[in-house]
């Protein structure tokens, strides 16, 4: 399972981290908030990746899964949006960011540790 | 004890007992509603800097309350499902889902009417609003998967995974107003402070809060006989009906 979600994190996660600083450079980020918006992606975005398996493992056997999945897993990720744009706006202005990226890391941990679990039983039950 | 809850989760004892409750929570729901709207909109003072326009906590407040107590609710129940598959929790999951999106909606109409004449706008992109809204699409997403999946008892386990799952956002709704310095204030009421507003305001929240309570098992109790006479429609128990 964890497997599969580093596959998709490859895909997914990985070039949008190699593609932020360019997009941050042309949108006139502020240096000292770069390495934080590195830092809020590369923790941020596996877990996106890991709560959305959760979200398509429910849905697989659905014929209009698309919708619903999209009304499952957009909700979950906005604490994940939350603290990341909070920690970039903190970055922005030169406070510390660290209680953000503390809380994001707590996130991926979560995740890390549950998600995999969750999306086993989903799928079972899905494909049963 | 156990026997009792066993009992309790077979449904046509449930259905019983449910329908025997009714009419009693009925008369309890309405004495309590008229005692707090009467304490809240003509006893209690007029706020010394909000005028009468507060008066709208009396019911955003509660339903607020409600809206997280009922996700919790159904996420306790996604946990019977899951260990025990317990026929009635999947019922009672379902039933609660509409009611939470209800009280929720209820939550969000009248905090931005509130907001509107007190902040000068409906809406702002506030952590406590964003997450109370998160909430109603949380509750969206599990009626609209329990629709999408045919097989019920399958759609109630997929139910309760997304139910269990969504958890997380319990915790940070309440403590939004804390973490974040968010437009909306922080809590006026909690169980270690003393309330920061007099009894004459407080004492009829607590009692809106206790006939939504009410309120909210009443409804249940309706949702569940409905629901569980079209589940079990083909069992001998409904038949005798």
């Amino acid at each position: 399972m964890l497997a599969k979600v580093c596959a998709h994190w490859l895909v997914t996660g990985l070039p949008l981290l190699l593609v932020a600083p360019l997009l941050a450079e042309m949108l006139g980020m502020s240096s000292q908030a770069q390495p934080v918006l590195l830092l809020t992606i590369l923790i941020g975005t596996p877990i996106l990746s890991l709560i959305g398996a959760i979200g398509v493992a429910l849905t697989v056997g659905l014929r209009k899964g698309g919708i619903i999945l999209s009304l499952l897993v957009l909700p979950l990720y906005v604490p994940v949006l939350i603290f990341a744009a909070s920690a970039i706006e903190n970055a922005a202005m030169g406070f510390d960011v660290s209680a953000q990226i503390y809380m994001l890391l707590a996130f991926l941990l979560l995740s890390l540790s549950l998600s995999p679990w969750a999306t086993a039983a989903a799928l079972r039950m899905s494909v049963s | 004890m156990f026997l009792w809850f066993h009992k309790l989760g077979s449904p046509p004892h449930f259905y019983r007992i449910a329908g025997k409750w009714i009419p009693w929570l009925s008369w309890i729901f309405l004495a309590l509603l008229l005692a707090g709207l009467y304490g809240g909109l003509i006893l209690a003072p007029p706020d010394y800097q909000q005028g009468e326009s507060y008066r709208i906590i009396f019911v955003h407040v509660p339903s607020a309350w409600m809206s997280l107590f009922i996700y919790v609710v159904m996420a306790f129940c996604g946990i019977v499902i899951i260990v025990w598959r317990m026929k009635l929790a999947e019922v009672v999951l379902i039933s609660s889902a509409p009611i939470g999106a209800s009280f929720t909606f209820l939550a969000l109409v009248t905090g931005s009417l509130w907001g509107k004449p007190m902040w000068g706008t409906y809406w702002v992109w506030d952590a406590r609003l964003t997450s109370e809204l998160i909430l109603l699409f949380l509750y969206l997403g599990v009626i609209g998967l329990h629709n999408a999946i045919e097989d019920k008892r399958v759609a109630a386990r997929a139910v309760a995974i997304l139910a269990l799952v969504g958890v997380v956002n319990i915790p940070i709704i309440h403590y939004s107003v804390e973490w974040w310095h968010s437009l909306h204030q922080g809590a006026s009421l909690s169980k270690f402070d003393k309330p920061s507003m007099p009894p004459s305001m407080y004492v009829p929240i607590l009692i809106m809060a206790l006939a939504f309570q009410v309120y909210y098992v009443l409804a249940l109790f309706h949702k569940c006989r409905v629901e569980l006479l079209q589940r079990e429609r083909n069992s001998k128990w409904v038949g005798e009906l």
